[in-house]
């Protein structure tokens, strides 16, 4: 009897149940906590995305089982309800100041132009062979914005979160990297010397009224959009209506935290070897590349082009931050800027196309909803 | 087998959707900012004495 206990022991054990694939995902999940210790990539979401890689494929723990720990968050967080990117919006939307956007509101339109690669990756993943639901959540990786891809591909391919999500937050922290050679190809020094006038003063009833415009426009046009746009707005109404600081506290630090802690975990449950290990996983981090520097590129040329009919004309790097990575983006435009005039302050002005990219993606997601869901 | 036509309408549709958007909430906000504007000059002129 004890023999036969101590058999059944020694076979539910994980040592016994190793396969290369485990021995890969753990190095592929340390990896990412290493990145985001040593090199602060994304920390906040790659540390428990990273560990939740390496606990998801620990043979014969079965986290991811019906009832288990990580199957509850992900069950109903993410596959049920798909609650978590909407609050995350919240959060950001507390922390956001549309200021930049209310005193020119022009930037929304290099906001618009950085979702061009979104779908010019979109016909790129349909010659790869992806369906058009998947193809559509490997696009909106250019959108530069994690939440939104995790919003849309749980409802379009849940079979591609871990890797499209993991793809957006390594894009969004290699920001500093893949940007500048696009915008230093794609501009002359003349033009990233192009000085802006300082933006207006903008009001407070502005402020407090734009929520609620954006809000009503956004959702008007594109209600699938209402769970990202509406948590986004309802966020910066909180941080600017004034009266109710505790609860813009709350969204901007201990709700936001919370649930990023959840997002990452779950994010990373997704991800056992036998459905990361596959040769479209590796099409994925391509394509989102793709993605990524076509958004860059076509908010550069968008602001080029709007400078043949405008008098005061616009610094094209701040096109460039028109892809959603809010402030990294915005911050990139002021360094390549600095690099060839050191006086030449762009940032409040990038941080227009910056916030506008976030709310453009947004819309990008809900468009697609609203013609691929089935 | 890539549906093409399909493909297509997505990205017209999608693209210029989102563009469309984008262009309607410039004009809302513009026109918002205008209102917002009169309003208050109108404000601080009746509280003139």
């Amino acid at each position: 009897m004890e023999y036969t206990l101590i058999h059944t022991i020694f076979n539910e054990m994980g040592f016994t149940h190793i396969t290369l694939g485990n021995i890969l995902m753990w190095c592929i999940g340390i990896a990412l906590i290493v990145l985001a210790i040593r090199k602060h990539y994304e920390p906040l979401l790659l540390i428990p995305i990273g560990f939740g890689i390496v606990i998801v494929n620990i043979p014969m723990a079965n986290l991811m089982q019906e009832g288990n720990v990580l199957w509850v968050f992900y069950h109903f967080t993410i596959e049920r309800w798909n609650i978590l990117p909407p609050l995350i919006f919240l959060g950001i939307g507390a922390m956001t100041d549309f200021s930049p956007v209310i005193a020119n509101p022009k930037t929304l339109l290099l906001g618009a132009a950085a979702q061009f690669g979104v779908y010019v990756t979109f016909f790129g993943s349909l010659v790869l062979g992806f369906t058009l639901p998947e193809a559509a959540t490997i696009g909106i990786i250019g959108g530069a914005d994690g939440p939104t891809t995790i919003f849309l591909t749980s409802q379009l391919a849940p079979q591609l979160l871990g890797a499209t999500a993991v793809a957006a937050y390594s894009y969004m922290a290699l920001v500093p990297i893949i940007q500048p050679p696009i915008m230093r190809l794609l501009t002359t020094r003349k033009e990233r010397t192009i000085r802006m006038k300082q933006l207006r003063k903008v009001g407070k009833a502005e402020k407090i009224g734009f929520p609620l415009v954006a809000t009503l426009i956004i959702c008007l046009l594109i209600p699938s959009s209402a769970p990202l746009i509406g948590m986004f707005m309802v966020g910066n109404l909180f941080r600017e209506c004034g009266v109710v600081e505790r609860l813009s506290r709350t969204a901007q630090n201990e709700l936001i935290n919370m649930v990023t802690i959840f997002l990452g975990l779950c994010i990373g449950a997704t991800m056992p070897a036998d459905v990361f290990l596959r040769e479209q996983t590796l099409y994925i981090f391509f394509l989102g590349l793709i993605a990524f520097c076509f958004s860059t590129a076509s908010g550069v040329m968008l602001a080029k082009f709007m400078n043949l009919f405008l008098r005061e004309k616009i610094n094209p790097l701040i096109g460039a931050a028109g892809v959603s990575a809010v402030p990294m983006a915005s911050r990139v435009a002021q360094t390549v800027a600095f690099e060839e005039d050191k006086h030449n302050f762009i940032l409040m002005q990038a941080m227009g196309p910056n916030v506008a990219g976030t709310i453009g993606t947004a819309a990008a997601a809900g468009l697609f909803l609203t013609m691929l869901l089935p | 087998m890539i549906e093409w036509s399909r493909a297509i309408e997505v990205f017209c549709v999608g693209f210029g959707g989102v563009l469309a958007s984008l262009v309607i909430l410039q004009v809302g906000i513009l026109i918002f900012s205008k209102l917002v504007g009169f309003f208050q000059t109108r404000f601080a002129e009746n509280k003139e004495p």
